[in-house]
C-alpha cells in the first residue's frame, strides 16, 4: 500500500461502514430491548454533552459578568479576586457524605438529613476579601490534611460549620446569622436543578435502581441458561479424551507422561502453555493481552475508585479496598486508548469489518462514555458538577444495560466457561445445551 | 421484496426447528461481541488466506442468524448463500475457539438441519450437485 493512501482508505471504510453495512443487508433494524438501551444511553450521552457544553459557556459568561459587576462596584475587591474564574454559588457539602459504615458502627451520629441545603457563594466571600484559608482546612497544612471523614463527621461537622460561618459573620457584622437565611430557597433555575436536585436523585434512587436492574437482569440471564441447558451425568468423561494424546489416561496422567524428566519449573511452563493453548492467548496473543487489560481496567477502575467506594458504603454499607486516584487517572487513559484501538481494529481488519454493525460502535461509545465523562470531571473540563451528573447518569445506564445488551457476554461467559461441559471450558461443568 | 420459493408446509417445519432452539440462538448471537478472534482457530479461514467470510462467527451470523430472524423465509438465492456458508465454508470440525464460549459449531449444525428440510444441502451425487 502506498504510504499516503491509508488515511483515504480508512476514511472510505468508515463511511462505507456507517452508510451501507455491506454484510448485514438482511438485519432488520427493529426497536428491541437491546437497541432501546443503546439508544437511550447514546441519546443521554449526546444530550448531556450538549447541555454540559452550553452550561459551561453559561457559567463562564455569568462568572465574567459577575466579575465585571464586582469590579465596577468596588475597585478594592479586585485584589481579592486571584482567579479569573471564581466559583459561583455551590452547595456546602452535605456532611453525611463523609460518613462511612465504620463510622456508624463507631457511634457517629448522622446530621439531620431533612435540613434544607445551604448554598454558598465563593465569589461573594472572595469579593469581600476573605481568603480561602480563612475557612478551608484551618489549622492543617495543605496535603497534610487527614482523611476527610476524620473531621467532617455528622453532628460534629455541623457544629464546626455553624461555628465557623456564624462566628465570622458576627465578628464582621456582615452576612446572615439566623437559620433560614442560609438554609434557604430551593434552586429553581435549570442549572440549579441539574447541579443540585438532579445530583441527589442520580446518586440516590437512580443508583439503586441501576443495580436492581443489573441484579434482576443477571438473575434472569442465569435462569434462562439453566432452562436452556440440561445437566448430564458423566458428561466430562468423553470430552477430554478427544484431545488427549494418551487414549487411556486422564489429563493428569497425560501431563505426568509428557513432562517426565522435566524440572519442576519446566513442568510449570508446560502446564501453563498447555492451558494457554486452549485460550485466545495462543491464537491471538496481542489482542488477547490488550483485551485482558481492557476488561480488567473496566472492572477495577470503577470498583476500586475511592469516590465510588464512598458511594458504595453510603448506599449499600459495603466498601472495597481503594487505589490512589492518580493511578486511576492513568488507567482511565489507558482504557480509552484501548477503546480507540478497538474502533480502529474494526475499521482496519477486513475480518472484523465483515462482522461489525453500527451497534458495535454504539456499544463501545456507551461503555467508554462513563470513563470519558469521569476523566473530564476529574480534570475539571467544562463544568465539574454538570459533568459529574452526566457521568453518573451514563454510568448507571451502563450498569443497568449489562444484562440486556451485547454486554450480556458477561453473564454468558461465566455460564459457558464454568458450568458448561465443553472442550474449551475453564472449569468443565456438567451442563449441555 | 424477497421472492420466497418455499411451500407453507416446509416453512412450518423449518420454523418449528428454529423455534425449538430460538432462545439458544438468540442468546448466543446476542453474546457475540463481533471480535473475530474465532477466525484464527478456523483452518478453513487460515487456508483461505484470511477471507473474512470464513470467520466462524460470520458463518454462524449469516446462516442461522438470517434463518432464525426470518423464520426460514429466505429466497432461493439466500438459501444458496447459507448453503455455501454452512457446507462449503465449514466442515464442522468443532475446533473453533470463542473467547466468550459460544458454541459456534452447534449454531452452524442447526443451520444445516434447517436447510435440509428444504432440500438445500451438499449432495455427493452427480444427480443433485452442480
Amino acid at each position: 500500500m502506498v504510504k499516503s493512501e491509508w488515511p483515504c482508505r480508512m476514511f472510505r471504510s468508515v463511511i462505507y461502514q456507517l452508510l451501507f453495512f455491506p454484510n448485514h443487508k438482511s438485519q432488520e433494524t427493529t426497536l428491541t430491548i437491546q437497541n432501546g438501551w443503546i439508544l437511550a444511553g447514546t441519546i443521554a450521552f449526546v444530550l448531556s454533552g450538549t447541555a454540559a457544553f452550553s452550561q459551561a459557556t453559561d457559567a463562564t459568561s455569568s462568572a465574567s459578568q459577575e466579575k465585571t459587576a464586582r469590579t465596577e462596584a468596588s475597585p478594592a475587591a479586585q485584589g481579592a479576586s486571584h482567579s479569573s474564574r471564581v466559583p459561583t454559588w455551590t452547595r456546602v457539602h452535605r456532611v453525611d457524605d463523609f460518613i462511612t459504615g465504620d463510622d456508624i458502627s463507631n457511634g457517629v451520629v448522622p446530621a439531620d438529613k431533612d435540613a434544607p441545603i445551604v448554598l454558598f457563594s465563593h465569589s461573594a466571600h472572595a469579593g469581600a476579601g476573605v481568603s480561602c484559608q480563612q475557612c478551608h482546612h484551618t489549622g492543617v497544612k495543605g496535603w497534610e490534611a487527614p482523611a476527610c471523614a476524620a473531621c467532617h463527621k455528622g453532628e460534629q461537622a455541623v457544629s464546626v460549620m455553624h461555628k465557623g460561618c456564624i462566628t465570622c459573620h458576627q465578628e464582621q457584622g456582615k452576612g446572615p446569622v439566623s437559620c433560614n437565611r442560609c438554609h434557604a430557597a430551593p434552586q429553581t433555575s435549570f442549572a440549579g436543578i441539574v447541579r443540585f436536585q438532579l445530583y441527589d436523585i442520580v446518586r440516590g434512587p437512580l443508583f439503586i435502581l441501576a443495580w436492581i436492574l443489573f441484579a434482576a437482569g443477571f438473575a434472569w440471564r442465569i435462569l434462562r441458561f439453566r432452562r436452556l441447558t440440561r445437566s448430564v451425568s458423566g458428561a466430562n468423561a468423553p470430552l477430554p479424551a478427544a484431545a488427549a494424546p494418551v487414549a487411556d489416561g486422564s489429563e493428569a496422567a497425560d501431563i505426568a507422561f509428557l513432562t517426565r524428566g522435566m524440572s519442576p519449573m519446566g513442568r510449570l511452563v508446560f502446564r501453563a502453555r498447555r492451558w494457554l493453548k486452549r485460550t485466545v492467548f495462543a491464537s491471538s496473543p496481542v489482542m488477547g493481552v490488550v483485551s485482558l487489560v481492557f476488561h480488567l481496567a473496566l472492572f477495577l477502575v470503577p470498583l476500586l475508585l475511592p469516590a465510588h467506594n464512598i458511594l458504595f458504603s453510603q448506599t449499600f454499607r459495603i466498601g472495597l479496598p481503594t487505589l490512589p486516584e492518580p493511578l486511576m487517572d492513568k488507567l482511565t487513559l489507558g482504557l480509552l486508548a484501548v477503546g480507540a484501538f478497538f474502533v480502529l481494529r474494526r475499521i482496519a481488519y477486513p475480518r472484523v469489518r465483515a462482522l461489525t454493525t453500527v451497534r458495535d460502535y454504539l456499544i463501545l461509545i456507551l461503555v467508554t462514555a462513563p470513563f470519558i465523562t469521569a476523566y473530564m470531571a476529574y480534570h475539571q473540563w467544562l463544568d465539574y458538577r454538570t459533568m459529574l451528573v452526566i457521568h453518573m447518569i451514563v454510568g448507571e445506564i451502563v450498569i443497568a444495560a449489562i444484562p440486556f445488551t451485547k454486554l450480556g457476554h458477561m453473564p454468558f461467559l461465566i455460564f459457558s466457561r464454568f458450568f458448561m461441559s465443553a472442550e474449551y471450558s475453564w472449569k468443565p461443568g456438567n451442563r449441555r445445551w | 421484496m424477497r421472492q420466497i420459493n418455499t411451500d407453507a408446509k416446509t416453512l412450518g417445519r423449518i420454523a418449528r426447528i428454529l423455534d425449538g432452539k430460538k432462545d439458544m440462538i438468540r442468546l448466543s448471537l446476542q453474546a457475540c461481541a463481533h471480535c473475530s478472534l474465532c477466525s484464527d482457530s478456523c483452518f478453513k479461514f487460515r487456508q483461505s488466506g484470511g477471507d473474512p467470510t470464513y470467520t466462524p462467527s460470520y458463518k454462524a451470523i449469516n446462516s442461522i442468524g438470517r434463518l432464525s430472524r426470518t423464520r426460514g423465509r429466505l429466497s432461493d438465492d439466500e438459501y444458496e448463500d447459507v448453503r455455501e456458508l454452512a457446507w462449503d465454508k465449514c466442515v464442522l470440525c468443532m475446533r473453533c475457539y470463542c473467547p466468550i464460549g459460544i458454541s459456534i459449531p452447534s449454531l452452524i449444525a442447526l443451520a444445516r438441519v434447517a436447510c435440509r428440510e428444504k432440500g438445500v444441502a451438499r449432495w455427493y451425487t452427480t444427480r443433485r450437485n452442480a
